[in-house]
């Protein structure tokens, strides 16, 4: 659990957090979002403890949280891809025998066996998303961090990739940061941050309002801009978010 | 201007001992004065592709026809610089090639770099931030404190610099708001309609892609296994999806419509024509 209290934060002298308050439970899978340039990757960085706070109050260690930066390739340390997935396991005192059991079970996860030979460097920007994933969840975190939900993986990847986190949520809360609200849809909850928070909801609801989405400069999901402009025809009444569910819904 | 791809091999050469085989027999033509989409999995190729067109690589076998200039595996390039005036690439997360202390600064280093001459470079200069709509003001900051939609817009602008005929895009929209990815789409359509560029666009981003590209290119297994008009290719959801592509999210929904109900809504390129269609169907 992480609790957020009262959070300022000023940075190149613009306020970018007002008394920020927020609390996330264990198990929670969030979608943080919001106006551009809002603070999102520096409240994951604040969550993770890449920046202190004495505003954040959590009982996860700093061991037991995986995180994810936007572009992988800046925070790459290993030269071998197998070096870089179990680099903090290694930090962590694991023995070889379990290092290289969980190293095998990562990545047949991902799909990446026929990666870990390389130079994580040499990879295709998507493949590099998957290295960096696959490093954060190999120490099995408490808390998954990740700013920008993996742009750079190809759409069926992309979607397996969130499956698979899915199923991991229940012992493994998730935090992710984005501009493309589609993605959010993988989650259970919807904030949007401009200095203090203006949206805070389940995603089944969090679309029902059409206007702070425009305010903030963001697009709704497809099926919830289908849906808003259905509704000024009286073809539904409210936003269905499922494709299937909207096909029946219309021709009852 | 003609980018010609004609029995195209490229092969990494020795990646941790190993040789690595990424693209094999690549023969394609990209549309002139269109928008061209490369779309394919991750790790599939396409930037090595197209950093074949402006002599970032070189072909291991096969040439590259490019209007008057050819590459050829075998023979000694002498054009780079040449080419480089007509073919621009702007990477993935440009915004970390910045290194000048202001925007200018970066501006102005290109322009040197392609020996344009002093009086030549402060018009051309404002010419370019008017292309991609930033305001000549922000010539004195720092191009690490703009945000992200600007210092996307600068990197194209640098490449827009020397005005090529072909202007490469590698994951534009990474990152991006709705209202810097909506510029974007504005820019593309005025640089293609108003300024004749070629544009190829490298993305994952097919909601994106689908309101602006014309022909599209579908890279799988170091080939290009498919090929048409957006409306060839987005139509075939199933065959797309064995090569890691979801087609765009409106595409999906009117197949869905055409598999449960049997209904064919023609293929819509923007949601308010495709509510007047379910309307019509619907009532």
């Amino acid at each position: 659990m992480i609790k957020i209290h009262n959070l300022d934060f000023t940075h190149n002298n613009q306020k970018l957090f007002d008394n920020l308050d927020l609390t996330i439970k264990k198990g929670e899978f969030v979608f943080i979002s919001g106006p551009t340039s809002n603070g999102k990757t520096t409240l994951l960085k604040l969550l993770a403890g890449l920046i202190t706070s004495d505003k954040i109050e959590t009982d996860i260690s700093q061991k037991e949280i995986g995180f994810v930066f936007e572009n992988p390739e800046n925070y790459f340390v290993a030269d071998k891809v197998s070096d870089e997935i179990t680099f903090m396991l290694e930090n962590l005192n694991y023995s070889k025998k379990d290092q290289l059991e969980k190293l095998n079970e990562i990545s047949k996860l991902f799909n990446i066996e026929n990666l870990l030979e390389l130079n994580p460097h040499s990879l295709s920007g998507g493949e590099k998303e998957l290295v960096a994933l696959a490093a954060a969840l190999v120490i099995k975190p408490k808390l998954l961090l990740i700013d920008g939900t993996l742009s750079m993986l190809d759409g069926v990847t992309k979607d397996k990739v969130m499956k698979t986190l899915k199923k991991m949520n229940k012992e493994m809360t998730i935090i992710c940061t984005t501009n493309n609200l589609e993605d959010s849809l993988y989650g259970k909850r919807l904030i949007l941050i401009d200095k203090k928070i203006v949206l805070d909801k389940k995603i089944t609801e969090a679309f029902n309002d059409e206007l702070i989405f425009k305010k903030c400069h963001l697009e709704m999901p497809f099926m919830a801009s289908l849906s808003h402009k259905l509704k000024y025809y009286g073809l539904t009444d409210k936003v269905i978010l499922n494709m299937n569910t909207m096909v029946d819904t219309l021709w009852k | 201007m003609e980018i010609k791809f004609n029995n195209v091999d490229y092969v990494y050469k020795k990646i941790n001992y190993v040789d690595k085989e990424v693209l094999k027999n690549i023969n394609i033509k990209f549309q002139k004065g269109k928008v061209n989409g490369l779309i394919g999995a991750s790790g599939s190729g396409k930037t090595t592709l197209v950093e074949l067109t402006n002599y970032l690589l070189i072909p291991t076998s096969g040439s590259i026809k490019i209007d008057d200039f050819l590459i050829e595996s075998d023979k000694k390039f002498k054009f780079k610089d040449l080419l480089r005036f007509n073919v621009s690439l702007v990477f993935q997360f440009p915004e970390e090639q910045f290194f000048c202390n202001t925007v200018k600064d970066e501006l102005v280093l290109t322009l040197k770099l392609f020996n344009f001459k002093l009086r030549e470079i402060d018009k051309r200069i404002l010419d370019v931030l008017k292309m991609v709509d930033l305001k000549p003001t922000i010539l004195n900051n720092s191009p690490l404190n703009l945000s992200r939609g600007e210092q996307r817009k600068l990197a194209l602008a640098i490449s827009l610099l020397v005005n090529p005929k072909v202007l490469i895009l590698d994951e534009p929209t990474i990152g991006l708001d709705s209202k810097s990815k909506n510029d974007l789409i504005r820019l593309i359509r005025i640089l293609k309609n108003r300024y004749h560029k070629t544009i190829i666009i490298i993305t994952h981003d097919m909601d994106f892609l689908h309101k602006i590209v014309d022909y599209i290119y579908v890279l799988h297994n170091k080939q290009i296994v498919l090929e048409g008009t957006k409306y060839d290719v987005f139509k075939q959801e199933k065959l797309l999806q064995k090569y890691n592509i979801k087609v765009p999210k409106i595409i999906e929904f009117e197949n869905k419509v055409f598999m449960k109900k049997k209904i064919k809504i023609g293929y819509r390129d923007d949601i308010n024509d495709l509510i007047k269609d379910i309307y019509r169907y619907v009532k």
